[in-house]
């Protein structure tokens, strides 16, 4: 959990918590959200479909999902 | 800094790469109606940037003509006052359409188009994207998902670029290179071995390295040296057959075993600059850790571990970095130069009177007449000399070919060279001959204004009238720029026969 939000407070250089979420600021609007999904998707080395992009709306819900990866 | 972006895609991420006040476009297709609406946001805001950039696909696809997007951005910038950046466009190796060559030919054609419109003013920067992509700079995962044609790389490329680009109109300039010298001039250690410098293998690397630092210094970057080595084998290795930097290139050697820090400080005195316009490369790290602590104004620029990366690495953390302007202006060398040449000939002015101002230049002129292999340079004068030109008329290349073929016409160049600079040509008048000596064109570059040239350039004429027996007719129309020209016959001892029309020849030949 804390490398994401390491990786997040770099790309967006905002401060945020793990309860921070798409639209808290913004930087993080629908557009900024998928250009942090092709940075997780560099850094972590995954894939993800549009159904998990759409759908993980908070730092938890990423930490989730990396999870499901086995990241 | 306000920065509003103008193209046919979605590059709205840049926002997350560049830290500017985004003016929102109203939609991303705009960028034709922002330029034609003079009440647009690129008209009416205050912009400090301007980003052109547009998809070669979109653009084709919309039909839009080349010509006048090119029109348009002639008359948006005429009244912008601020950086307007031009990507050239990039064609999309693999495509299914039909037409390949004629796309290829288009990308070819619109670039140089938009390089041609680039290159005629200050405040217009060409930035190369062709030459920055790489295959993984587009996505098309995240193209249909959100529309964003780039990776996050490549909005990561162009923010770089455009921070160079500003960094290079609005930074402090860096004006000193300060360079060590083993294992950074050459390989290896001067005084204990034989160092590597030659036309092959690692001492190629280094032979590279000094030619660009060489280009540097021609730009008017000051070198120095700040090395730890005894002065005498500091100095032999500079003088070691293969070097490009001799001991004249650096204006100040610091080649001595003190603190380097001390010798940075003494440098920046001597030369009367602030610290924070030094850059510093060394490859020794500990070296560099020990400045970056004690002097952290000055650039330390960090060295590469793989010495084979270390003319790339030059280029891209030094020179672009660091000299931006140099590279990314439109001040190309030879301008440079000039402009430098110009500052020391206003030095030299203010202790002479212009006499011997003038005196002291050596001026060399030299007039050719009919001259066929400077055609291309007089029509360029006829386009583009608007003050010191009398009758302002413009010529292409075929009209002054056809005036030095046509036996009724006469067409002569000036050429000036003084102790500083060859300008080259700088001058042009295009004399027609009937029963007077009339002379159709005269004009001269700014450059050389107030040097006499002019008045050569007339007596030359008027020497050759009287060989002919003739009267010289001068002509002068107005224009808003030309008006420090309005009484140059007069001056001449013309005679003033009409409003746009002076006479001379009462003292030598046949009046009719």
């Amino acid at each position: 959990m804390e490398k994401l939000i390491e990786v997040l407070k770099e790309f967006f250089k905002v401060e945020l918590d793990e309860n921070t979420k798409l639209g808290d600021f913004d930087k993080w609007d629908s557009l900024g959200h998928l250009n942090l999904f092709m940075k997780l998707e560099e850094v972590y080395n995954v894939s993800f479909s549009i159904d998990e992009i759409m759908g993980a709306k908070t730092i938890k819900d990423i930490h989730q999902l990396l999870k499901s990866k086995n990241v | 800094m306000k920065f509003y972006t103008l193209t046919n895609i979605n590059i709205d991420s840049l926002k997350l790469f560049l830290d500017f006040e985004f003016i929102q476009s109203c939609n991303y297709g705009s960028f034709l109606d922002d330029l034609i609406d003079k009440n647009s946001i690129i008209y009416k805001e205050k912009l400090d940037i301007v980003f052109l950039h547009l998809d070669f696909e979109e653009f084709v696809n919309s039909n839009i003509e080349i010509n006048i997007l090119i029109e348009l951005l002639h008359q948006f910038i005429k009244e912008f006052k601020g950086i307007l950046i031009v990507s050239n466009f990039n064609k999309q190796y693999y495509s299914i359409d039909t037409y390949q060559n004629i796309l290829i030919q288009k990308e070819m054609e619109y670039n140089n188009k938009l390089f041609e419109f680039s290159k005629n003013y200050q405040n217009v920067v060409f930035f190369d994207f062709k030459s920055v992509v790489s295959p993984n700079f587009y996505t098309s995962k995240y193209w249909y998902l959100g529309r964003i044609k780039y990776t996050n790389e490549c909005f990561d490329v162009i923010a770089k670029e455009i921070r160079n680009i500003i960094k290079a109109f609005k930074g402090n300039i860096k004006k000193v290179l300060i360079l060590d010298l083993d294992n950074t001039l050459w390989g290896g250690v001067i005084g204990e071995e034989e160092i590597k410098l030659s036309n092959d293998g690692i001492g190629k690397i280094y032979l590279d390295f000094q030619k660009q630092i060489k280009k540097l210094k021609d730009y008017g970057v000051l070198l120095t040296i700040n090395s730890k080595n005894n002065y005498e084998d500091g100095i032999n290795g500079l003088n070691h057959s293969m070097s490009v930097l001799k001991e004249d290139d650096f204006i100040i050697k610091k080649i001595n075993w003190n603190n380097k820090a001390d010798n940075i400080i003494e440098i920046a005195n001597e030369l009367n600059v602030g610290l924070d316009s030094l850059v510093f490369i060394d490859d020794n790290k500990i070296e560099r850790e020990i400045l970056k602590e004690i002097l952290p104004q000055v650039n330390v620029a960090e060295f590469p571990n793989d010495i084979f990366l270390l003319n790339e690495w030059f280029l891209k953390e030094v020179v672009y970095k660091f000299f931006p302007k140099i590279i990314l202006t439109n001040e190309d060398s030879k301008k440079h130069l000039q402009y430098k040449a110009k500052f020391e000939r206003q030095k030299l002015q203010k202790v002479m009177n212009y006499e011997e101002f003038l005196n002291s230049l050596n001026i060399k002129i030299n007039i050719l007449k009919d001259d066929k292999q400077f055609i291309t340079r007089y029509a360029q004068l006829t386009q583009k000399t608007n003050q010191f030109n009398l009758t302002t008329k413009r010529y292409d290349i075929n009209d002054i070919e056809n005036f030095i073929n046509n036996p009724g016409f006469v067409v002569l160049g000036v050429e000036y060279e003084d102790k500083f600079l060859k300008e080259g040509i700088v001058g042009l008048a295009i004399l027609k001959i009937e029963e007077n000596i009339e002379i159709d064109t005269f004009l001269l570059s700014c450059r050389i204004l107030k040097r006499g040239v002019e008045d050569k350039l007339l007596q030359y004429i008027e020497e050759f009238a009287k060989k002919l027996n003739k009267k010289v007719v001068g002509y002068y129309f107005e224009t808003p720029k030309n008006i420090q020209t309005k009484n140059f016959y007069v001056e001449h001892n013309y005679k003033k026969i009409n409003q746009n029309t002076f006479i001379k020849g009462e003292n030598y030949g046949k009046v009719n």
